[in-house]
């Protein structure tokens, strides 16, 4: 089994896309395969389906591809490249209920591999939305179209798209119908973060190095800032906001899985297994909330009428589609504790919301700050502390804060830092966009930045917490942050208390 | 304007849209077309944000030189708030730039956002999201309009600041822009500093004051002082009122009175320990904008003596007595342009107690005009 630092090698295999002319498509699969093509990744026999509702023949599903790959590709769209591309893209019209459907699929699927490049290999990806994965996965046992997982020489795969449920009864439930269909071991649940350079490259970062991890613990560690800003709106995803909500939509999910890398125990070997059970250990070891605990430690809010980058928004129950009087959250920022040897009474600060002051996705660790002796003697004007902050995105890097003296015949101490960027160091072409990166590893049959089942569940029933609080006590009116800010005060004062603050990214 | 400025290469301004600002400085990053002209690899700066309001109606003039030789000093992201007085646009304009120097083979950029009166307010939720992390952020109002500090977009964008820089050089009226610093001070919680570009001027007054009338020099002088008298330049009473701020400060004076005498010449009478202290301010029709002479005198065994400090030609600080056997002195009074001062002001960005104590005496001076 392939890890971090192993060569991947992709095997031949048909991509069948559920959804293959949606959103997510458009956006970043079929960009993500056209430049894994021309970077020569994908493998010799490789073709892709696209199995949606719209309807379509081959001819126009390769034009609708062009299209997003012209507009969303990271690199040039090249007319040479993509006509030897597209004449691996088919597309199936398809009803997700209708057993016809599969069998038009599975006729598809025949003629493809009839062909033997694919070697019958088969990857499912369904980038639909989660009400429609066991009913899919069902269908596609009853059509016969899954290979099982031991004693066939082909392989059938599946990729699911958060979110898995929106609590844990229907994680579960998820999780139960796609394993009523495919073992664990075919299953990648995907979650892009993963797939992204830093966030693979924080477990590169401490334990590739040795200054990091010595000082990674409660003995030098202050506390770990989290923060997931979105500068966008609910957008054309207004009716799966409203019943999501940010803690489910991006906390539950995305953050818990930087947590979970930033707090995890070294592995001792890149196994896909042994690193999702150092993760998994993680999520057990956080610090069940109280009901209390949820109204101290937990902040959401949603965001008013503001102004973004210059321009006029609305607030978020003015935006279309959604109710004026709507308590979905927009914002979440909370307080939790990671209750294992090394991690034992760090804070952990969490955030996330939509319209905040600018897209930012940033881990911070921040270093207990030097004894007030020496240079740290002004209790008025301390030290900056050391920073080391983990950017995900938008340009990916690390950069540490330190303290240097400025150049002169006084000792006057500034913060300076040191800058790493992956577009700036390695080139912009260099970084993979994280489903490119992903997809490959399905090909290789690589789980490791994928999540497992009790992964999944044990985040939902960690959330399921602070979501059982907060139907107890349902507001009338949650609290208000203008759109373009980084929050509403409430969340302020909640790191505030505790003499720390938010970092301004 | 130092030499050392010809060092640089400037990218003329680019429009690029609002939404489109912050791929467009990620790209300026990664294709940075400068380092092929300096043929090696060049660093991004990476000391400070740098915000600067301007109006060209009330700027310095020549602002962008000034901004460069501020950047050579300290590296730093420029936002510059441009206010185009005559547009009636609510839709702010970003314009990119960048500047190289070779010497030290830093690059820092330049985003110059333009609005109207009518869209100043966008400003802040523009500046919030072009602000490099985890580096000080100082906003220099590089007007000499007083500080507007009740209006939201002003408080706004100074949040987003931990110093706030001003230059009480270029105030037309001094009593307001003393008054309009303060009270924006006593809106900050404590957790902003302000810094007058003329308090750092002064510090070689300070510094010769505080020598020459040294306790081990001249015994009882500065507990036993009866009058000041302050003569300065078109521009610079804010200054002389923070020299005698700091002076009323550290030697415990109290403020009783304060009046405008023959409308050139202030006068404020204070009480110190020992009994009544003279200080009064003179405005000189000519001269440099600057402190041009003080004069401190104090009592000993019943006669006068007098320590006199004069600006000569700019250059020097002359000292010379009266009353007591001292021989004259004089220390040179470095040259400063307006880019080294604010980019020496960017490293101090925590505050100066001082100089906070010094203006608190200067605001009471300014309110006891009006009593």
């Amino acid at each position: 089994m392939a890890g971090l630092e192993k060569a991947l090698v992709p095997q031949p295999c048909t991509l069948i896309i559920f959804g293959g002319s949606g959103d997510l498509s458009r956006r970043k699969l079929l960009p993500a395969l056209y430049n894994l093509a021309l970077d020569g990744h994908l493998p010799a026999g490789f073709e892709v389906i696209g199995f949606a509702r719209s309807e379509m023949d081959d001819a126009k599903y390769r034009s609708f591809a062009c299209e997003a790959v012209q507009k969303f590709s990271r690199r040039p769209y090249d007319a040479a490249h993509w006509a030897e591309f597209e004449r691996a893209l088919h597309y199936q019209t398809a009803s997700f209920d209708d057993p016809k459907s599969y069998q038009a699929l599975k006729s598809r699927l025949d003629e493809i591999e009839a062909r033997g490049a694919t070697l019958g290999n088969r990857i499912f990806y369904l980038a639909i939305p989660p009400s429609f994965i066991g009913l899919c996965a069902r269908q596609l046992k009853e059509a016969g179209l899954v290979h099982p997982a031991k004693g066939a020489e082909q392989f059938s795969r599946i990729i699911v798209e958060k979110p898995l449920g929106h609590d844990l009864e229907s994680a579960r439930k998820i999780n139960d119908e796609l394993a009523h269909v495919f073992d664990e071991s075919q299953i990648y649940r995907i979650d892009h973060y993963l797939g992204k350079e830093t966030v693979q490259n924080i477990l590169v970062m401490r334990f590739g190095n040795s200054i990091f991890e010595p000082l990674w613990d409660e003995k030098h560690i202050d506390h770990v800032q989290i923060t997931v800003a979105e500068e966008e709106g609910v957008g054309t995803r207004a009716g799966y906001y409203e019943e999501a909500g940010a803690l489910r939509d991006i906390v539950q999910n995305h953050i818990l899985q930087l947590l979970c890398m930033v707090a995890m125990e070294p592995p001792y070997v890149m196994d896909p297994e042994v690193i999702r059970s150092h993760k998994l250990e993680v999520l057990r070891c956080l610090r069940p909330f109280t009901p209390q605990d949820v109204e101290r430690y937990v902040v959401r809010a949603q965001y008013s009428a503001g102004f973004c980058r210059g321009l006029p928004v609305v607030g978020y129950r003015q935006e279309k589609c959604l109710k004026i009087d709507s308590t979905t959250e927009t914002y979440v920022a909370l307080r939790t504790f990671v209750d294992n040897w090394r991690w034992a009474g760090v804070p952990f600060y969490l955030r996330t919301g939509k319209r905040m002051a600018k897209r930012a996705t940033e881990i911070t660790v921040q270093f207990k700050n030097v004894p007030r002796v020496l240079f740290n003697v002004d209790a008025t004007n301390p030290l900056e502390p050391n920073v080391l902050a983990i950017r995900i995105q938008p340009d990916e890097g690390i950069s540490l804060r330190i303290s240097a003296k400025l150049t002169g015949a006084r000792v006057r101490i500034y913060p300076v830092k040191m800058d790493f960027r992956y577009g700036t160091t390695f080139g912009a072409d260099a970084t993979p966009e994280a489903y490119e990166r992903l997809i490959l590893d399905v090909m290789a049959g690589d789980p490791t930045l994928f999540m497992r089942r009790d992964e999944v569940e044990a985040a939902w029933q960690w959330i399921d917490l602070v979501q059982e609080a907060w139907q107890q006590k349902a507001p009338e009116r949650l609290p208000e942050y203008a759109a373009g800010t980084w929050g509403p005060p409430e969340a302020d004062r909640l790191i505030e208390s505790d003499g720390r603050r938010w970092r301004t990214l | 304007m130092s030499s050392e400025v010809h060092h640089y290469i400037s990218h003329p301004p680019r429009p690029v849209p609002l939404e489109a600002l912050e791929d467009e400085l990620i790209k300026l990053w990664r294709h940075p077309e400068q380092a092929q002209e300096l043929g090696t690899h060049a660093v991004r700066a990476c000391m400070a944000n740098l915000i600067v309001f301007y109006s060209p109606a009330h700027g310095p003039a020549d602002l962008d030189k000034t901004l460069i030789e501020t950047v050579q000093r300290h590296p730093s992201r420029l936002i510059i708030l441009q206010e185009e007085a005559d547009s009636g646009s609510i839709h702010p304009e970003a314009l990119v730039s960048t500047h190289l120097d070779q010497s030290h083979q830093v690059f820092c950029e330049q985003i110059t956002l333009r609005a109207g009166q009518n869209g100043l307010e966008r400003f802040p939720s523009l500046v919030t999201g072009l602000l490099l992390e985890d580096l000080p952020t100082s906003l220099w109002w590089a007007s000499s309009k007083p500080l507007p500090h009740s209006q939201i977009w002003f408080l706004e964008t100074s949040r987003l600041a931990s110093q706030l820089i001003y230059d009480s050089f270029t105030w037309q009226d001094a009593r307001q822009g003393i008054r309009a610093v303060t009270q924006w001070l006593s809106s900050t919680e404590g957790d902003q500093t302000a810094a007058d570009l003329a308090w750092r001027r002064l510090k070689p007054w300070r510094r010769v004051i505080a020598q020459a009338l040294d306790p081990a020099l001249v015994p009882s002088a500065l507990e036993s002082i009866v009058r000041v008298s302050i003569k300065h330049g078109p521009h610079a009473l804010p200054q002389a009122w923070l020299l005698a701020g700091w002076m009323a400060h550290l030697l415990g004076w109290q403020l009783k009175s304060g009046k405008v005498a023959l409308g050139v010449e202030i006068v404020w009478q204070f009480e110190s320990k020992t009994g009544s202290v003279s200080v009064a301010c003179c405005r000189l029709t000519e001269g440099e904008y600057a402190l041009l002479e003080t004069a401190i005198a104090w009592q000993r065994g019943g006669r006068t003596c007098q320590a006199r400090f004069r600006a000569d030609d700019s250059t020097r600080i002359t000292v010379d007595y009266e009353g007591v056997e001292l021989k004259p002195r004089s220390v040179v009074l470095p040259q400063r342009t307006l880019g080294a001062l604010v980019a020496r002001q960017l490293s101090d960005f925590s505050g100066d107690p001082l100089f906070e104590q010094a203006l608190g005496v200067a605001r009471e001076m300014a309110d006891a005009l009006e009593q």
